[in-house]
């Protein structure tokens, strides 16, 4: 039999294994890989195929340190995060990649980091954060600030809590009930509470005027444009750079040059939009 | 290097296919010449400028089946309503994929130095690292024979965009119009086997007559972002033909698709996209990136020129000119992007 | 889950199209749904000639006081109505030919017969699937689509898009006046691949430029006031609103 070369469109098997509620609109999917294993960084995405009913990329959620499951976390909105709200433990999916380039998690070893996340924006980077977590002692100050509109916005609202045992979390909600007794406003209003020393770098995934407008303010603040790091969001639709459907100002590639862009890599005025 | 007759052109071809290649070369239909299989009732036509297709249409083809795959998913009561298989234990159920790779060698006979540089650009984006298994298999053991072009119209610049000769490596054989005969010249093995003769030989190309050439200034995103074209476009009506004539246009969307009868049989399929179209740039959500159509042919322009050339070195763009003779309106990029000078 | 398929003034040909050209599909719509009614093939099911229905797919133009009072049952009984074809969608050739004759409203005794309309003039319509005939593959995914809760997609490409596609030359080349370049596809280009054409029977597409357009025509030495005729033809009350702007 001829040796199959790889092929990067073709789908591998996985199941579901648990759905978590996350938030109204999101959901946690925890998919196990039938025989076969994940190697990934923080930062990059799959391709998640639901049988029948299409495909469509999302930033792996997990540890990279459980390379046989991994958990996506999945805001409800076109036919296929439609459909992947009504998964049971148990279903069947495809999974392609792990593709993109993730976040240079080596090089921001010994840094203090700072997290920007807005909305669903914070699914990008809870790799990221667990990952900090579960290596604890490579890094500096840790500090997650993470801004929604409602309570009921918030994601992982559950775990927040036992993040904020290692690491500093901020939470700041837009449109709170009366009830809210925490932070008010948007994260760019709580920016100022962030001590930044020259050890220090941003990563930061929201909307793209979000994004852009705290890397502005963080670069304004002393930042070098290197050292902050936004996760795009585009369709990516064949995930390795063949089908130019992700393309951003600058002729990049989200899929293979990104998600993870450094703001010095790319126009953020081009990006705001 | 031979000289053949028309006839013995036309056994060039048989003999192509009787090694095994699907012949394409162009051919008028319709009143149009277009590049289609060169069968026995398709006759090859070598006094063209320009073919509505291009090499893009068999190399990387619309509606090419990726894959398909069985899952067990029916459609049944109301809610959601497509349900998915059950795993249980440790792996019953699971998708599987059937891909069958693209059979049979393509040769292309007679196209113009154009259209080879038109695969050479494709080749650089489908083949960069990773590679794309289907276009990869349609390539391998491609043949190209190349019709010398001598004159342009009015649309052509190739020399423009340096594109007027062959790159090394892509042609095997090269035919020339000599009187009411041929000159071919071999160009690689496989060439000269055909003409069942020795060695390669190293020949002066014709460049093409041009009747207008430019100086774009498109190197960089900023000079094109400086440049107003709405005066240019007012004639455009976004429908799209531009890309879909293009050699180079390579931009596809990925879809399954499956049917009512048998859910369990679906079929992922690349189809042509376009990025004058408002799906190319619209995300979940419903934000669309490229709004209006300067927007979007300001990107069509960006692609061809500094993104092509910040990726893979070379221009997007061979100056083939199909985009300003197949489109309706006749919207000529090239006084928006520089200056004819000559 | 329950469909329907009505019809109103029209030549049927939509629903034809669905039973000869959905080929083994028509079978997994059978299978898949309970279909309660389906003009030319089941009688409505249980009494009713207006079953209670998840989806509604109608068919044909509002011309007569009975089309207006089926169309008005068949919204009170559908949860979701979906026009089909472009009778439906826009009045078809039926909307400009019954504003330029004199409709003997006498003519029938029991009919009253009125200038065609669109079923949006009527009632909210929460989909409409164009085309003369609607296309059995966009009517699939338009279902599927509307099973799993989500709007279906409109085609966002021309006539002259898939034309091109298809690897024809241009009839407006040729000075045939044709709506390619506005009319929305998704077609396959069915008529200007056979020689004739494009009546831009499925209106203008979402980015449609008919200002560029004219200019185009004139550019080619066609007469714009020519081309308007064309444009009312097929397109009915959807050009109406464009032509106002």
């Amino acid at each position: 039999m001829m040796t199959m070369e790889y092929n990067p469109y073709l789908p591998r098997p996985a199941s579901v294994n648990a759905v978590r509620e996350e938030s109204l609109e999101t959901k946690t999917l925890r998919l196990s890989l039938i025989n076969w294993r994940a190697t990934f960084l923080p930062g990059q995405f799959v391709q998640l195929l639901l049988p029948g009913v299409g495909e469509a990329p999302f930033c792996i959620t997990s540890s990279p340190s459980d390379p046989k499951h991994l958990e996506l976390t999945i805001m409800r909105r076109g036919l296929v995060t439609t459909a992947a709200h009504y998964m049971r433990p148990g279903d069947a999916v495809g999974i392609r990649g792990p593709f993109g380039r993730p976040f240079p998690v080596e090089s921001f070893k010994g840094k203090d980091l700072v997290i920007v996340a807005t909305g669903i924006g914070i699914a990008a980077l809870r790799s990221l954060i667990l990952y900090t977590i579960e290596n604890r002692n490579d890094f500096g100050d840790v500090t997650l600030l993470y801004g929604a509109r409602f309570v009921e916005d918030l994601v992982y609202r559950e775990e927040l809590k036992s993040w904020a045992e290692k690491i500093k979390v901020i939470v700041t909600l837009s449109k709170p009930s009366e009830k809210w007794k925490g932070l008010k406003g948007r994260v760019t209003d709580h920016l100022d509470t962030i001590k930044l020393g020259e050890n220090s770098l941003a990563v930061i995934c929201g909307s793209p005027a979000v994004m852009v407008s705290v890397a502005k303010t963080l670069i304004e603040k002393g930042l070098e444009q290197k050292d902050v790091y936004l996760s795009m969001e585009r369709h990516m639709k064949c995930g390795i750079g063949k089908c130019a459907r992700c393309m951003i100002p600058g002729g990049f590639m989200v899929c293979k040059d990104g998600p993870v862009f450094s703001a010095g890599e790319i126009n953020l005025e081009d990006v705001g939009e | 290097m031979a000289k053949l007759s028309w006839h013995e052109i036309l056994g060039l071809i048989t003999e192509l296919q009787k090694r095994g290649f699907d012949v394409v070369g162009p051919s008028s239909e319709g009143g149009v010449v277009k590049l289609l299989p060169l069968e026995e009732n398709t006759k090859l036509e070598t006094n063209y400028v320009r073919t509505l297709n291009s090499p893009k249409d068999f190399l990387l083809p619309n509606k090419e089946r990726l894959f398909r795959y069985k899952s067990t998913a029916t459609v049944t009561s109301y809610g959601l309503k497509i349900r998915f298989p059950t795993v249980e234990g440790p792996c019953p159920i699971t998708i599987v994929p059937e891909y069958s790779p693209p059979r049979g060698r393509i040769a292309f006979f007679g196209i113009h130095p154009c259209m080879v540089n038109s695969i050479r650009y494709l080749d650089k984006v489908m083949l960069s690292d990773p590679a794309d298994p289907y276009y990869k298999a349609r390539r391998e053991g491609l043949f190209i024979a190349v019709l010398e072009c001598d004159e342009g119209d009015e649309y052509c610049f190739c020399k423009s965009v340096g594109c007027e000769k062959v790159p090394n490596g892509y042609a095997d054989l090269s035919i020339k119009k000599e009187g009411d005969g041929f000159v071919v010249t071999p160009r690689s093995p496989t060439g000269s086997s055909l003409l069942m003769e020795e060695g390669v030989e190293q020949i002066e190309e014709t460049i093409p007559k041009m009747k207008e050439e430019y100086l774009f200034d498109a190197k960089d995103e900023k000079s094109i972002d400086l440049k107003d074209p709405a005066n240019l476009l007012e004639d455009c009506t976004i429908c799209s033909s531009c890309t879909v004539v293009c050699p180079t246009c390579y931009c596809s969307d990925i879809q399954d698709r499956f049917s009512l009868m048998d859910p369990s049989n679906v079929e992922r399929i690349r189809t042509r996209m376009s990025c004058q179209r408002k799906s190319y740039s619209s995300i979940a959500g419903g934000v669309t990136f490229l709004r209006t159509k300067n927007e979007r042919f300001k990107w069509r322009m960006k692609h061809k020129f500094p993104f092509s050339e910040r990726m893979y070195g070379i221009s997007g763009c061979v100056g083939c000119g199909n985009c300003i003779a197949f489109c309706p309106s006749r919207i000529d990029f090239r006084t928006f992007l520089g200056r004819r000078v000559a | 889950m329950k469909l329907a398929f009505y019809s109103l003034t029209s030549c049927e040909g939509c629903l034809t199209t669905l039973i000869t050209k959905l080929g083994p599909d028509i079978e997994g719509l059978w299978n898949n749904f309970d279909i309660d009614y389906f003009k030319l093939v089941r009688e409505p099911v249980g009494g009713s000639k207006f079953p209670k229905a998840d989806i509604a797919f109608v068919e044909g133009a509002v011309v007569t006081n009975l089309d207006r009072e089926h169309l008005l049952e068949i919204r009170k009984n559908s949860r979701f109505v979906v026009a089909i074809g472009t009778c439906a969608s826009s009045g078809n050739i039926a909307y400009i030919a019954s504003r330029n004759v004199k409709l003997g409203k006498k003519a029938l005794s029991v009919l009253e017969v009125h200038e065609a309309e669109p079923l949006s003039s009527v009632i909210a319509v929460d989909f409409e699937l164009n085309g003369c005939p609607v296309n059995a593959d966009e009517f699939i995914d338009a279902l599927l689509r509307l099973v799993n809760g989500l709007e279906p997609i409109q085609p966002d490409f021309s006539v002259c898009y898939q034309c091109k596609l298809a690897g024809n030359a241009c009839l407006l080349d040729r000075g045939q006046l044709c709506l390619g370049p506005i009319a929305m596809g998704g077609c396959d280009a069915a008529c200007t691949s056979v020689g004739s054409p494009c009546f831009g029977c499925r209106g203008p597409y979402v980015d449609a430029d008919l200002k560029a357009y004219f200019r185009t025509l004139e550019k080619k030495g066609m007469k714009i006031e020519d081309a308007k005729p064309l444009l009312q033809m097929f397109m009915g009350k959807k050009i109406k609103e464009v032509l106002k702007e």
